[in-house]
């Protein structure tokens, strides 16, 4: 399940107008959806902001990766059913469920259509020093490093008869640790390598630091930052004066 | 001038045993292709590290003597200073490809040194020219092959115009045509006077020896010769220290143990072409 859902937050470069906002404004729908997502409860309210989000996947063309992400959650939905309904209502698992697809879906688009190099750029603009923005950026460079090597690692350990799925869960936790070892040792070892072609490159050499590209909010970043404000505050006064809303909107199943 | 000068320099890495360089003294002059050669573990590597400031300030160990970047200490200005004057290409490209993408990597130098926009993209343009990877412009360093990613590697490097560029083993995950491609695209560099020096560690002698004025041979930790490329190859301790010696001068060489040849052993194919003209 965990690589799967991983994919859902790896940046694919493409051309489409989600694309090109500012990543900025795509942390602004995030937010702003993941808030609105915590502030209601009532299942029909949470379908629409879920229906909503549509658009955004759909002209971000990120329809494929969002279904598996969404299909790599299967599992936690069904415990979440399970265990809801035992311990509160079915309808409160649903509209957990909702709330976390919501959250889940805003927060893959910024992380499917931001570069991490303009996520860099964009904490740089929201004053984060520089040393923080960039070490996050470079984390981002190397999960594909790493996952290779770790594939790599789980290759040369099963050539010499290493199994790990075999036994129960704690033998399988037991299992990791051939894994793990090396990995970490590996990724010790390059962070070292890193930091000195780093510093064999002038990093931190000069405070006035120049940058090759720049984040800039364009009129359409503007257009739906004032829409999305407005969708809030919408949301907030629906939610301080319920009684504007028609009644068949706080349905619930009678279970 | 003197771009390098090492003094009296000895390094020992602090969980060695051994000094690893020893009593290095060495002169690096401008407007040189260099080659510096020696068997695995000799030292190549510690050497050029020393050269911009890796040792000692990121590689601790006992030290003794000086080395001088352009008349700075290396032990008192810091890597990323020295950079400007000294770039280094690692022998391994994956772990000093660091940006999303390799236009991305190649701004990186200029962008840490402040340079403006305008000539940023200036240089960057003409660095992917120069190595010729256009093609990868877009690519993430993850995406391109080893040879690519040593290619990204130079531009990176370029990018930064320091005086010196030390390469090591700039092509050992290319194929024998993409390593004469790059060696000789490094000597065109150096030709143009975009560097003024060019430090090269290789293997393969038959295709950089002809580019080289200087040889540098260097083994268990100190350099036994130095000096113009035809002199170093020509003594007994360059045919006896074990490198991969190229075949011209191994034929040569042995034909002068049989009396058969007397002479300056030739070092590329022109040399050798005119040698047997010659005694024709
Ligand atoms: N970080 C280190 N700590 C301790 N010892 C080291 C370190 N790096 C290298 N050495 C040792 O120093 C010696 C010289 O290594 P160096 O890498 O300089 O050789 P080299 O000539 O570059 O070899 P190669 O051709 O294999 O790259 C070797 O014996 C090596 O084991
Ligand atoms: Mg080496």
């Amino acid at each position: 399940m965990s690589f799967e859902f991983m994919e859902a937050f790896k940046f694919i470069q493409k051309k489409t107008i989600i694309h090109s906002l500012d990543p900025r404004t795509k942390l602004l729908l995030a937010t702003i959806y993941s808030i609105l997502a915590i502030m209601f409860e009532e299942i029909f309210i949470l379908f629409f902001i879920f229906l909503s989000f549509f658009p955004f996947i759909i002209a971000g063309q990120l329809f494929k990766k969002w279904i598996k992400s969404i299909r790599g959650m299967t599992f936690l939905f069904l415990l979440l059913i399970i265990f809801n309904t035992l311990f509160s209502t079915f309808s409160k698992s649903i509209s957990m469920i909702l709330r976390i697809m919501i959250m889940v879906s805003s927060f893959s688009l910024f992380f499917l259509t931001v570069h991490p190099d303009d996520l860099m750029l964009s904490l740089l603009s929201l004053k984060v020093p520089y040393n923080i923005a960039f070490s996050f950026s470079l984390s981002f460079r190397f999960v594909p490093t790493i996952a290779i090597e770790a594939q790599n690692i789980i290759d040369a350990q099963k050539s010499r008869g290493y199994e790990m799925e075999q036994g129960g869960l704690i033998s399988q936790a037991k299992n990791l640790i051939p894994l793990l070892i090396p990995l970490i040792v590996c990724s010790m070892k390059r962070a070292f390598h890193i930091a000195e072609s780093l510093d064999s490159r002038a990093f931190g050499s000069t405070k006035n630091r120049t940058y090759y590209y720049s984040i800039s909010f364009t009129k359409k970043d503007w257009l739906l930052t004032v829409i999305l404000i407005a969708f809030f505050i919408f949301g907030i006064i629906v939610k301080l004066f319920p009684d504007l809303l028609p009644n068949w909107l706080f349905w619930r199943f009678p279970v | 001038m003197n771009l390098i000068k090492f003094e009296d320099f000895s390094f020992k890495y602090d969980q060695a045993q051994d000094f690893v360089l020893k009593d290095i003294k060495l002169n690096i002059e401008s407007g040189k292709f260099i080659l510096l050669c020696g068997i695995t573990g000799s030292g190549k590597t510690s050497l050029v590290r020393a050269m911009n400031g890796l040792i000692p300030q990121f590689y601790h160990g006992e030290i003794k003597g000086d080395v001088f970047v352009k008349g700075k200490n290396t032990k008192n200005v810091p890597t990323s200073t020295l950079s400007r004057d000294v770039g280094l290409v690692f022998q391994n490209p994956e772990n000093q490809l660091i940006a999303m993408n390799v236009e991305r990597e190649i701004a990186f130098g200029p962008e840490n040194i402040g340079i403006p926009w305008d000539e940023m993209d200036s240089r960057i343009k003409e660095c992917i020219k120069i190595t010729d990877i256009e093609h990868l412009r877009k690519k993430a360093p993850f995406e391109i092959s080893g040879g690519e990613q040593q290619r990204v590697a130079i531009a990176s490097i370029l990018a930064l115009q320091p005086e010196i560029i030390i390469f090591d083993e700039p092509t050992s995950l290319l194929d024998p045509k993409s390593a004469i491609q790059i060696l000789n695209l490094l000597k065109k560099i150096l030709l143009e006077k975009k560097i003024s020096t060019i430090i090269v560690i290789e293997h393969r002698l038959d295709i950089v020896l002809p580019l080289a004025d200087e040889v540098i041979l260097i083994d268990k930790g100190r350099i036994i010769e130095h000096g113009e490329a035809h002199y170093v190859i020509n003594g007994e301790k360059f045919l006896n220290s074990g490198v991969n010696i190229p075949k011209c001068v191994s034929v040569f060489q042995k034909l002068m143990n049989q009396n058969i040849f007397i002479g300056k052993l030739p070092i590329s194919i022109e040399e050798t072409k005119n040698l047997i003209n010659s005694i024709k």
